[in-house]
This record gives structure tokens, sequence and C-alpha cells, in this order.
């Protein structure tokens, strides 16, 4: 009778443990799924930006080089696209619109603009934007051979952060009819407020270079550079229209294909660039999401 | 004779059950220790076949109107272990505002299908292997030229043989 007692608690024991050890697996298993699901999620949300990035990127004929004191903005007037001409805020909705049809309906794909947290890039949010200067390079609306540097009054006052900019326009379709020369200059002596040094350097189809022997500008009035072609005229504005403008360096490139490099030399280290937009995937079903500046890719 | 029996029919129930459950806990360890892993793993290898494809240019050279299967073909032998397969699917579409007319289709592309601002250009599949029903990993990339303003997206589906 004892005996039995004894045999019927050990049986009782053992198939305990062995219930024990089942749920504990059990548990542990689950816990491995949800280790995995999120691993399997991250690395797809990761994969996603990292391709939504890279193309988007690579669809502007846009590069930016920053180094050391340097800021360079490589750019086409207009873009080479194909089919139709495109720019920097025309070519990106194109992509977005791609992506938008296409991804798929478990990954959300935004883009942001720059410092917006929910509002879509549009063709008046893309600009490349100098911080913390604020100063912007960006082109006019729907205007594909035309783009813009707005420099902020504030960054010209003395200690101005920007030492001097250097403008390089390489004409590929077409060679000067004449020497290039200053419509309107207006000259001014620096340290004044209003004063910018831009060293301008041309080239056309030929390899013929011409460089501006004006170095200080009066931003608060208006300077015209008139380039001539034969059968079209190119221009470069720098300063503003009138009082109460935006003091811009403008260039409009009437004349086939022009590759352009603007350097901007800054007196510091400690600047940096919003490029096009943020980028944002989100995995819909579990909520998880990445959203950060392309420019972040290469850090 | 008649305790005997009992003990021993006991002793054969008692192993039963013992068996029974040492057999389900073991499938719960097996399986818990294969599963996710092996789908974090094919889901990785998807995603790196892609990746690689765009970054060298592969995926781009299949933009153009013809051809892109052999190389696709080749590319997936080139790269996948020897137990993995891969089937890729490729799409090329070029863009045209809110509505892409035919002859723009097929100005672009030489030839046309869904013509509604995106024109699709041209579609194949290639595989290795065939693919079974369960266990497949698929990874999708998107791809362009803005030279040409077309756009692609390739759809991979990997799994283990």
């Amino acid at each position: 009778m004892r005996r039995g007692v004894i045999f019927n608690l050990l049986a009782i024991a053992l198939f305990s443990a062995i219930l024990y050890a089942a749920f504990a697996m059990n548990a542990s298993r689950l816990q491995v799924f949800a280790r995995a699901t999120d691993l399997l999620v991250a690395g797809k949300v990761e994969y996603v930006w990292d391709d939504v990035t890279e193309d988007a990127t690579n669809s502007i004929s846009t590069g930016i080089v920053q180094e050391d004191y340097n800021l360079t903005v490589y750019d086409t007037l207009p873009p080479i696209c194909g089919q139709s001409i495109c720019n920097l805020a025309s070519l990106p909705l194109d992509y977005v619109y791609f992506v938008r049809n296409y991804s798929q309906p478990d990954m959300e794909v935004r883009f942001l603009a720059p410092g917006a947290n929910e509002t879509e890039i549009s063709n008046e949010t893309t600009a490349i934007v100098i911080h913390p200067f604020e100063m912007e390079y960006y082109y006019p609306q729907y205007a594909h051979n035309e783009m813009f540097l707005y420099i902020p009054d504030a960054v010209t006052v003395p200690p101005s952060p920007l030492n001097w900019i250097n403008l390089e326009l390489n004409f590929s379709d077409y060679n000067f009819s004449g020497s290039p020369s200053w419509g309107k200059y207006w000259s001014c002596t620096p340290p004044a407020a209003e004063c910018v040094a831009v060293n301008v350097t041309l080239r056309d189809a030929n390899g013929t270079r011409w460089s501006s022997s004006n170095y200080w500008f009066n931003t608060d009035k208006k300077s015209v550079l008139d380039i001539y072609f034969t059968g079209c005229t190119t221009n470069v504005n720098i300063g503003k229209q009138q009082a109460g403008d935006r003091k811009t360096i403008d260039v409009i490139n009437s004349c086939g294909n022009a590759k352009t490099a603007m350097t901007m030399n800054f007196n510091t280290l400690n600047y940096w660039v919003d490029f096009l937009a943020k980028i944002r995937v989100r995995d819909v079903n579990y909520n998880a999401s990445r959203a950060a500046l392309t420019t972040d890719l290469g850090k | 004779m008649t305790k005997g029996f009992i003990f021993t029919l006991d002793a054969a129930i008692a192993l039963f059950f013992a068996v029974a459950l040492t057999a389900a806990v073991s499938g719960f360890l097996l399986s818990s220790a294969a599963g996710p892993a092996a789908d974090v793993s094919l889901q990785q290898l998807a995603q790196d076949v892609l990746t690689v494809m765009d970054k060298n240019g592969t995926l781009k050279g299949m933009l153009p109107a013809e051809g892109g299967n052999t190389t696709a073909y080749a590319f997936l032998t080139s790269v996948l272990p020897a137990n993995a397969g891969a089937r890729i699917n490729v799409t090329v579409y070029a863009y045209r505002g809110d509505s892409c007319p035919s002859d723009y289709c097929s100005s672009v592309c030489g030839s046309c299908s869904s013509p509604t601002g995106f024109c699709a250009c041209k579609n194949f599949t290639v595989s290795v292997g065939s693919v079974p029903s369960s266990g497949v990993a698929v990874a999708r990339r998107f791809f362009t030229d803005s030279s040409t303003n077309k756009f692609g997206l390739a759809t991979i589906e990997v799994w283990w043989k």
C-alpha cells in the first residue's frame, strides 16, 4: 500500500516535470519567434529605406561634396533626363509616384520635407539647405534651366561665415560669340555688410575659358553677366533684383546644357546640409519605421 | 499473477505517456530552433541577392527593351548557395504623367501594356529550381535610370532546397 503511494507520487512528479518542461519550451519558442519577427521587420524596413534613398539620390543630377571648409554643389542645367526634361523638383516626384504605386502594401514609403514630420515632398519644398546659415540652393518652380542660391542678409554681415563663392559653368553645346561681359556690375569694398566675393569661370563647348576680373559684389543691387553665344544668351545675376528682394545668385541657362559647380567657402567647419527630404519607411503591420534625412546615408 | 499483469500494464501505459510527451517536447524544441532562424537567414539571402544585383548594375542593365533573362539566370546561379533556389521577376516601367498613351509607350518601350501613368515596358521571370508551396522568402527592390526615365521593380523569391 505504502509502496503504491510512493510509486504514484513519483509518477505524478515525473509527469509534472515533463509538463513543466513542455510549457517552458513553448514559452521560449514564442520568445524566439517574437525576436526573430522583430529582426525580420527591422531588416525589411532598413532594406527598403536604403533602396529608396539610394534611388532617390541617384535620380537627380545633383551632387554635393562637403570637404572641410568647402561645400560644392554640382549640377546640370537643364538636367538631362532622356525623353522628358526634368530637374531636382520633378524627377524625384516621378520616383515618388512609382514607389507609391508599386511598393508592397505593408510597407509605407513617404517622402517628407526637411524638418517636417508629415508633409509630403512637393516642388516647393525641394531645396538644399545649408545650416546654420539657412542658405538655400533651389530651383524656381517648373523652371528647368534656372537655379538660385539664396544668401540671407545676415550671412554677409561681418564677421561673415561665407568667405567666397566660386561659380563654374561649362557649356557643352555652344561656343562664345564675343567675350562675356558684365552688363551691370555693382562693386563694393569689404568688409561692407553687403559685400560678397564671387569668382565666375566659364568654358564653352570648344574649351575656351573665361574668368571674371570682378570679385567683390554689392549684393544689395543686381549685377548681370551676359554670356553671348551664337543664337542665344545666358545670364548670371548676382544680388537683389530690387530692395526687399531675396539676395540670390541666379543662373539662367538658355543655351543647351551646362554643367555647373558652385563652391562655397566658409570660415567654420560647423555647418551641415539638408538635402532633398526625409524618407520614412514604415511596416504597417508592426508599426516599425525608420525616418531619416537622405544625407544620413553615408554616416 | 493478476498483480504482475497490472504492474506491467501500468508500466506500459506510463512508458507510452512518457514517450509521447518526450516526442512533443522534442517537436517544440526542433521547430523553435530551426523555424525563425531559417526565416531570418532566408530573408537576408533574398535581400542580399537583390542588393548586389542593384549595386553592381545588373538590374540597371535590364532596363533596355530587350534581354535580361539570360543575365538574371547567370547571376542567380553564380551567387546562390547550392542548397537554395530562387525565382526573380523583373518589370520595367516608363512614366508619363496621369495617362500614358500607347504611342508614347511604344516609342519608349518598343511595346506597351497597362498604360495608366506608368507604361509596363517589359516583364520576365527567371527561375532556378521549382518554387515550393511554403518556406519562401520574398524581397523587392526598385531601380531607376534617370537618363532614360525608366523605373524597374525586381521581386525575388528564395527558398531552401
